[in-house]
């Protein structure tokens, strides 16, 4: 019965109490305002699964909503054979990205347009009005090379070498000077056959930079003609003037067999050497290429002779195979090899599905085999491959016919089989006509067939265990309106900042248009979601946008206010508990305790805090619990000090001595005396620590010291900066909400503060 | 010896004790990291045994802990700072500046930037803050003292990165006044205008941070005095209130401000940090968080030693103010 009378008193005491203060409380407008905005962020942490428009923390946005799928397409006349569109690229220079500088578009009848880029944030990809220039006919295999930053072609007999010149800024090309002035290397026989052109830039065979290129032709189909020029400049040792040497030399050699496919030329980076690959009749050849050097200087300055190598005889149970057409004749990088430098397996493709992979060092066969699908369409009774395209890395695609249709198909040339238990294959409308260069930034091959379709392949990579490796399957995800006049091109990478790459194709359709687009739907690109739009894939809602990786910003604003009360309320309850728990023992004991405490306070107190919290964070690593203690541990110090000053003017109240004479022992006194009496200035501190907290724990997250695994405001704003999107005005909202919010939730915390302020120290009232 | 000599001498060697303290535990957490400088280095594998263990032995990785500790003590009471691990140079030439002997160029010490940027800014607060806050003070409750009051508060408890990401997204790329990063003018030196240019902005930011706290600081202070009866007499005597706000009353409101201004100048250099990262100010902050980042520990030592000595000497400065103009401090 006494026991329940005393608890009745304590619930009317605290009743009573907690009845005076919120009057006193209500007099503060701003503390009501702060206690307001608390509560509307308790309501968010709370209930975060719940408020509307918010997904799941983890919630990405699908590709399509995220990424721009940007076209463009310029009107252009009909009467011209348009030849597929050519990207200029900015040159390569360290630290500084490649881009689209303009699309080169030219006719075999002589004329030639020039599209100088227009980039800009919000349109990714947009061209300029053309510039109109001409073109020596019948040019055919326009091609830019990005380390020589020249534009090649041939026309029947004749290579074309342009120079490209750019702008002081290196990003715009000089309209006036392109197309104008070529050097022109002319052949004794019309070239049949053309290899890929090598665009090699050297810098250590001499002190300067040395830029080669070679390229291959075939006269008489007996006869080869390599190519090579070479343009550069180097520093004389002794006077250190500068040299610019330049020169195109040509070096005729004859086959015994008659050539039947196109040729491959390719370096080896270990011993410097040339190379070339010739497919003929009998054998397929390969000659290394000697080339004559400067005595002085070292550059190159001529082709001495080239040397056969190895041949090799296709030859399947006694049956001799030939390739089945120009372009069934390979290189391939194999990507596991890791002694592997340059192309060291060649793939030959022959009729009958036969298919021959040999060492490109030593001519030895790897296998021989008659490639298959495993036809998952039972529809599908054969497929006959007529031409190989290869990657840039290490797969080759098989273009062929089946009785559906035209197949393309992934091949892995280490194990001369189609890729994925030889599921790997798509069947396409019309007969492949093109494949395009592969597109390393986004794991996309551009395929034209002669009905004017285009397919837009798309790797999809998973690690098979027991191969070890990745497998690639192929997905068709993209057609042309309006036909197809020339095949579709890859045209370059546009890379907007250093980790993210935009790939684009272009090509010429029926509708006498240009067209461009950027490979959309794969990890390209990308515009962030702009505030109160709707994915244009999921339709989904982005209250606020997203950011540059798909996370919902307003859910992210949303779940991040849990991370800022946990880690304001904690550390602000542990520091102030620590805070006057060392406050009142020091102050109460006195003696040298309290000489340690106040002498360590003081160092704390001069501690430099955020500079030594990051030191501190980097320590123990980013994680939620550790800045909560990091924040403590600089925390309390403040607080021990401002207890101790009032346990020692309450150690000296007559109450006190009223206790002592009593006989209450220290811990009585201190608990019942003292402790009641320091709580609303511990209640006050912990809402000013709050505020705190909140900010340090903001500036950590922006200074990329945040927990990883959680969702912090600070954490938005340091993803924001990464992603250099600071100026990006899609993310506004981005940029703007979650400083918004931390100012708001650290002010709540400080105006209630202060209203507790008010309640404690009267003497602060009516001010 | 009179007794302001002994209160300096006893507050001097208490730094002293300080400054050791946290020199030892600078120490201390850097030897915690789980990542030790040489590991990055040594990543290229075209490095030789040998080349390793030189690269330890250059490091001071050879050693044990108390002869790395001691030397560390010794190289940083005689501002030996060595060279940098990832560029080479020497630290002290970051640090304080001269002539690059491999570029032939000009560095500007990264110290004197800073105290160039934060000195202005704490000066400025201080002055703008007094005049604020003795006003608004004097026009207590009034709709501008509220609104100042309310203003200061939110700039109080803004994240200053943050207030810098909207400058420089408004001010920087919209408008194109001022350079989106404030490095570039290190070609043009001091006595330039885009140094101004580039000062503009991190000044702003930090200016509108800390005027908040200052204006609230000169309030109260204002208030204290305010409701003294001098003020009450001055006013009785029908003084001009001009002359009563800035002659009585703001005068003696401003002894608070004078020794919280010292302490202010060396602790705004240290928090600092972030302002400097967010504008990309060549400072002392900004070169500590990269040194950070690449285990680049001279740098590290240098940047935290020259940091806690600001923050010392303003303290020991402010205990030696206080103690000449309030005498109680001095008897304690």
């Amino acid at each position: 019965m006494a026991s329940s009378m005393k608890w009745d008193e304590i619930k009317r005491s605290i009743k009573r109490s907690v009845k005076t203060n919120w009057n006193l409380f209500k007099q503060s407008k701003l503390g009501l305002v702060g206690l307001g905005i608390i509560t509307f962020f308790v309501i968010l942490a709370v209930f975060a699964p719940i408020i509307p428009y918010t997904y799941s923390v983890d919630y990405l946005a699908p590709a399509g909503d995220l990424f721009e799928i940007d076209n463009y397409t310029a009107p252009i006349p009909s009467h011209h054979q348009w030849a597929p569109p050519v990207s200029i690229l900015t040159p390569q220079q360290m630290g500084k990205p490649t881009r689209v500088a303009g699309i080169w578009l030219y006719s075999q009848d002589g004329t030639g347009y020039f599209y100088p880029r227009n980039f800009s944030y919000s349109q990714l990809y947009r061209l300029k009005t053309p510039v109109e220039k001409t073109v020596p006919k019948n040019m055919t295999h326009m091609e830019y090379l990005l380390n020589n930053k020249k534009l090649v072609g041939f026309d029947k007999d004749t290579f074309y070498i342009y120079s490209v010149n750019f702008m002081p800024n290196e990003m715009d090309v000089d309209v006036n000077s392109f197309m104008e002035n070529p050097e022109k290397v002319h052949f004794a026989h019309p070239m049949s056959y053309v290899s890929n052109i090598w665009d090699y830039n050297i810098t250590d065979r001499t002190s300067g930079t040395v830029d080669s290129v070679i390229a291959m032709a075939t006269g008489d189909n007996k006869t080869v003609s390599v190519m090579i020029w070479v343009y550069g400049k180097v520093k004389d040792p002794i006077t250190f003037m500068t040299i610019h040497y330049h020169g195109v030399y040509i070096y005729n050699f004859t086959v015994n067999s008659t050539i039947i496919a196109n040729p491959s030329v390719d370096f080896n980076y270990r011993n410097g050497q040339h190379w070339v690959i010739v497919p003929t009749e009998d054998y397929i050849y390969r000659y290394d290429v000697n080339l004559a050097y400067n005595g002085t200087y070292g550059y190159i300055d001529g082709i001495s002779g080239v040397r056969k190598v190895w041949e090799y005889s296709m030859t399947h149970n006694g049956e001799k195979y030939v390739p089945v057409s120009p372009s069934s004749v390979s290189l391939v990088y194999p990507k596991s090899d890791q002694a592997a430098v340059g192309k060291d397996i060649l793939v030959a493709l022959c009729k009958d599905n036969q298919m021959f992979g040999l060492y490109t060092k030593n001519g030895t066969e790897i296998w021989n085999t008659t490639v298959a699908i495993n036809p998952q369409d039972a529809r599908i009774h054969y497929v006959d491959f007529t031409s190989l395209y290869p990657s840039v890395r290490d797969y080759v695609i098989l273009a062929g016919k089946s009785n559906l249709g035209s197949v393309v198909a992934e091949f892995d040339p280490r194990l001369g089989e189609i890729m994925n238990n030889k599921t790997s294959y798509l069947t396409l409308r019309g007969d492949v006509n093109y494949v395009s260069r592969y597109d390393l930034g986004s794991h996309t091959y551009y395929v034209s067939t002669t009905e004017g379709y285009i397919y837009q392949l798309n790797e999809s990579f998973y690690t098979d265990i027991t191969q070890g490796y990745k497998v690639v399957g192929l997905a068709k995800s993209f057609s042309v309106l309006g036909g197809v006049a020339t095949p579709v091109v890859f045209l370059g990478n546009t890379i907007i900042n250093t980790n993210l790459v935009g790939a684009y194709m272009g090509v010429v359709t029926k509708q006498d248009t240009l067209y461009l687009q950027a490979s959309g739907g794969t990890r390209i690109p990308t515009i962030v979601i702009p505030p109160f739009s709707y994915g244009r894939q999921s339709h989904n809602f982005y209250l606020l946008g997203s950011d540059y990786e798909g996370h919902d910003v307003w859910t992210w604003l949303v779940y991040g206010s849990r991370t800022s009360l946990l880690v304001g309320l904690t550390a602000a309850v542990i520091s102030v508990l620590v805070g006057t728990f060392i406050g009142i023992i020091s102050g109460f004991y006195g003696g040298w305790i309290d000489t340690l405490v106040m002498r360590i306070v003081d160092i704390i107190l001069t501690l430099p805090s955020l500079v030594i919290m990051l030191l501190m964070a980097s320590v123990l690593g980013p994680n939620i619990w550790n800045i909560v203690l990091i924040i403590a541990v600089l925390g309390w110090a403040g607080i021990a000090r401002v207890i101790r000053a009032v346990t020692l003017s309450l150690k000296n109240r007559p109450f006190m001595d009223a206790a002592r004479i009593a006989g209450a022992s220290n811990a009585r006194m201190i608990t019942v005396h003292i402790f009641p009496n320091v709580l609303p200035l511990t209640f006050l501190y912990m809402t000013f620590g709050v505020s705190g907290a909140i900010l340090s724990e903001a500036a950590l997250a922006f200074l990329g010291l945040g927990d990883p695994n959680s969702v912090s405001w600070g954490m938005m704003l340091q993803y924001l900066r990464m992603y250099g999107q600071q100026t990006n005005p899609n993310a506004w909202a981005w940029l703007i909400m979650p400083g918004v919010f931390i100012t708001l939730i650290s002010l709540a915390f400080y105006l209630v503060g202060r209203a507790f302020d008010e309640i404690v120290n009267p003497r602060l009232r009516k001010r | 010896m009179g007794p302001l000599a002994v209160y300096t001498i006893k507050r001097f060697i208490q730094i002293i004790i300080t400054l050791i303290v946290i020199m030892t535990l600078i120490f201390v957490l850097l030897e915690a990291l789980p990542a030790k400088p040489y590991m990055l280095l040594m990543q290229s594998p075209n490095l030789t045994q040998q080349q390793k263990e030189a690269m330890i032995h250059q490091m001071g990785y050879d050693k044990g802990v108390w002869q790395r500790y001691e030397i560390y003590m010794i190289n940083m009471f005689t501002f030996n700072f060595g060279r940098s691990f990832s560029t080479g140079l020497n630290v002290s030439l970051l640090l304080f500046g001269g002539y690059n002997p491999h570029t032939h160029q000009y560095i500007y010490g990264r110290v004197w930037n800073t105290l160039i940027l934060f000195g202005l800014a704490t000066i400025l607060s201080y002055l703008i803050g007094y005049l604020l806050g003795a006003i608004i003070a004097w026009k207590r409750g009034s709709l501008v003292d509220s609104g100042t009051v309310v203003g200061s508060l939110v700039f109080y408890n803004m994240p200053s990165f943050w207030l810098g990401l909207i400058f420089i997204w408004i001010f920087a790329y919209q408008l194109g006044w001022f350079p989106l990063a404030a490095n570039g003018w290190m070609k043009y030196g001091y006595f330039s205008i885009e140094f101004v240019k580039a000062l503009i902005m991190p000044l702003t930011v930090l200016l509108l941070i800390s005027l908040a706290g200052t204006t609230l600081l000169m309030r109260t202070s204002m208030l204290d005095v305010m409701g003294e009866e001098y003020i009450v007499t001055a006013k009785a005597k029908g003084l001009p209130e001009r002359t009563v706000l800035f002659k009585h009353a703001a005068r003696n409101a401003l002894l608070p401000l004078v020794t919280s201004f010292v302490i202010a100048l060396a602790f705004t250099v240290a928090g600092g940090v972030i302002t400097e990262q967010v504008f990309t100010y060549p400072g002392v902050g900004l070169l500590y968080i990269q040194a950070l980042t690449q285990l680049d520990f001279p740098i590290v030592y240098a940047t935290l030693y020259i940091i806690t000595l600001l923050v010392l000497s303003g303290n020991f400065i402010a205990d030696i103010l206080y103690g000449i103009l309030d005498p109680r401090v001095r008897v304690q």
